[in-house]
């Protein structure tokens, strides 16, 4: 490895990204700078990088949203480059531009690239222009619910409510009728406005046997793109993905070509460098629908580096440093298949609920075939302020099989105390007949899962067990009141803890 | 066989369900426990209790190994935390018990139901007025939290009381959001 230490690489996000990202440019022998908000002063990203440097209070929109504290960040810490990880300012394209005045390099596309893909309408039209396959759509919507109205008659229902500058699964919102749509069309206004700071919306034919299929480019700055396959994220819940896999088990060989040929052409067209997804709906039939582009490195890039060997960081560092793509098309030859779960702090028995909160003990997969990409370490709290999607596993298997007994291996593993997570709903998944055949479509979680699958009467059994011994011994009085761990410092147990971290109720484990 | 251990009697609740046992001590750090059917008594099972460090418990029960995690709230109610999962359960002796379940059911009448904030977040939206009737699964509060916006609906229907949320304001999960009285 050549060490590139002037080039200084400022990572404008937090959790599991900001330390994929610091990886990877510490492989590219890159110096690493982290931002961090007064909540993550101890964050993993934070403990990583070569430096860091603090960006204000906890709410994002004081601190990793914070656009005049990072510019300064970046200008008094001599940064070169800045990547924007996803969400936060990703796709946004006033904070691309202002990375270019300042003199800084982005790793992403232009703030022109992204405007022109990050308004959903003007991106119809750009694939539309591109030759790349549409669902029918209507025109941005006036205020005025009437107009939504009418269009959705000529569309057809189930619709789908879309915030033009949303993403990331947020900003939609599926209507069955005209009664959901007249109720959802404010809201989702008005998250649309809260969330992406423009509330332009329009509506989609809803495709509800559909299979989310995307195609991952990368665009060198010498005119030069190459597809690295597909991803399959079907398994969603509110729109937001929970299980990718690749490849998909559906897409023919020339479905896969087209689509990837129409990824790419529809990237030069509108002049685009760096990684980027396609987005399309692959109907019953295997015919493939554009959705959106997205215009920055996405959260489920691991599959596809799994089966590619590709670095998709490593890459992105590289191409905004000027180097031409040195693969061809032809040299693209995954391996294998890949799965990613996403490791949520959420209890999908209450309607996913996020939950925040200390962690108090964390047990990591490991072992061939298995990666964990995660945000959170044991003793740190899961906050209230950010994603509540702490990590993600990914497993590669020599086939799709493999790749899946392999991941419900990892999920057996998988144990985090103090938050629940979704690990359990992960596992329900996996194992699902329909899963294991493959018949997975965008509305597998509406139609398949109840929360009542998730019960654990084995593990409530033995909690009764455990109540009724613990009253006992307290009654005993064999160790005075209570004894507390908070209490037992002079425990003959060396390992137990002389302090609780569980602030609402005490932690008890002393004899 | 006579079993000779002084055993005491224990109701376990967790959810809608209860579960009566009787324990005793053994040797060292272990118990035995003989769950009290209507019926039948099943053989006694042995359950030790050793702590592993970083407030978790190794138990054995019969054959089973757990690792559990114990916080007490008061001195009857426990959330036991194994697997990744929290469970709330409460084990009072048997005469205790049988107070509380009387208590509880003439107390049972239908009383105003507290709609709580489900989690942490930022009210967004109120979409009713003090006094107002509501249908059973009416959106009532729109709370944001984590990006995402969430409909609180009625959970019975009834009329608006003590409504304390508005729009913009940020609350913790659990905190009452208004009264709902049918």
């Amino acid at each position: 490895m050549i060490e590139k230490k002037n080039h200084r690489l400022l990572i404008a996000n937090r959790g599991e990204i900001a330390s994929r990202i610091i990886r990877g440019a510490k492989d590219e022998g890159w110096h690493t700078i982290a931002i961090y908000s007064d909540a993550d002063a101890s964050a993993p990203h934070v403990l990583l990088a070569d430096e860091a440097h603090p960006v204000g209070p906890a709410p994002a929109h004081q601190s990793y949203l914070n656009m005049d504290r990072i510019l300064e960040v970046a200008r008094e810490s001599r940064a070169t480059h800045v990547h924007p990880g996803y969400g936060f300012f990703s796709e946004n394209p006033d904070f691309v531009q202002r990375i270019a005045d300042a003199g800084l390099k982005l790793i992403g596309p232009s703030a022109d690239a992204i405007r022109a893909m990050g308004d959903k309408v003007a991106a119809r039209n750009a694939a539309e222009a591109a030759k790349v396959p549409l669902v029918p759509g209507s025109p941005p919507l006036p205020a005025d619910p009437e107009v939504a109205v009418d269009y959705a008659e000529k569309i057809g229902y189930p619709v789908l409510i879309k915030a033009a500058f949303g993403g990331g699964g947020k900003g939609m919102r599926l209507c069955k009728d005209v009664t959901e749509l007249r109720s959802a069309l404010s809201l989702t206004r008005g998250e649309a406005g809260r969330s992406f700071g423009n509330d332009t919306i329009f509506i989609e034919r809803a495709l509800l046997k559909a299979r989310h299929v995307e195609i991952q480019i990368l665009c060198d700055e010498h005119g030069n793109g190459v597809y690295l396959g597909e991803r399959e994220c079907s398994i969603q819940r509110r729109h937001q993905k929970l299980i990718e896999e690749t490849p998909c088990v559906v897409l023919a060989p020339e479905t896969r070509r087209k689509m990837g040929e129409a990824a790419v052409r529809l990237a030069l067209d509108i002049g685009y460098h760096n990684a980027a997804t396609v987005e399309f709906l692959l109907d019953e039939k295997g015919e493939p629908y554009f959705l959106e582009m997205n215009t920055r490195l996405q959260v489920e890039h691991p599959i596809t580096e799994m089966v590619t060997g590709i670095d998709l960081v490593r890459a992105q560092l590289r191409i905004a440093d000027g180097e031409p793509l040195p693969w061809t098309q032809d040299e693209i030859d995954p391996k294998g298949a890949a799965i990613e779960c996403r490791i949520i702090a959420e209890d999908a028995m209450a309607g996913f609920v996020p939950q925040s909160g200390p962690v108090h003990y964390a047990r990591l997969p490991q072992g061939p075939g298995v990666r964990n990409d995660v945000g959170f370490l044991p003793g740190r709290e899961i906050s209230v302020h950010y994603d509540s999607m702490i990590g993600k596993l990914i497993t590669w298997g020599n086939d799709r099989e493999e790749a899946r007994t392999r991941m419900l291996r990892a999920l057996d593993e998988y144990l985090v105390e103090g938050v629940r997570t979704n690990v359990d709903f992960q596992r329900w998944a996996l194992s699902h007949p329909e899963f294991i055949a493959g018949n997975t479509y965008t509305r597998f979680i509406d139609d398949h899962f109840r929360p009542e699958m998730l019960a654990r009467p084995d593990l409530e059994e033995d909690a009764a067990i455990i109540a009724a011994v613990a009253t006992y011994r307290h009654r005993m009085g064999s160790s005075g009141p209570i004894a507390m761990s908070g209490t037992n410092s002079q425990s003959s147990d060396p390992n137990a803890p002389r302090r609780s971290p569980w602030k609402r109720a005490r932690s008890w484990s002393g004899r | 066989m006579t079993d000779s251990r002084k055993y005491q009697r224990f109701v376990s609740r967790f959810g809608e369900e209860q579960r009566t046992f009787d324990v005793a001590s053994g040797e060292s750090s272990s118990f035995w426990v003989k769950r009290i059917e209507t019926e039948t008594t099943d053989e006694p099972i042995e359950v030790s209790w050793n702590p592993i460090g970083h407030g978790r418990v190794l138990f054995r029960i019969g054959g089973r190994v757990r690792i559990a995690r114990i916080a007490q709230s008061t001195p009857q109610e426990f959330i036991v935390e194994m697997d990744g999962r929290q469970i709330p359960v409460r084990a009072d002796d048997e005469i205790t018990a049988r107070a509380l379940h009387q208590k509880a059911a003439s107390g049972a009448a239908s009383g105003p139901a507290k709609l709580l904030a489900p989690m942490p977040g930022t009210i967004v939206n109120v979409l009713i007025d003090e006094g107002e009737s509501v249908a059973k699964g009416q959106p009532v509060i729109v709370i944001e939290a984590m990006k995402m916006q969430n409909e609180i609906t009625a959970p019975i229907a009834g009329t608006i009381h003590g409504l304390k949320a508005g729009a913009g304001q940020a609350v913790e999960a659990r905190a009452l959001l208004c009264e709902i009285v049918p």
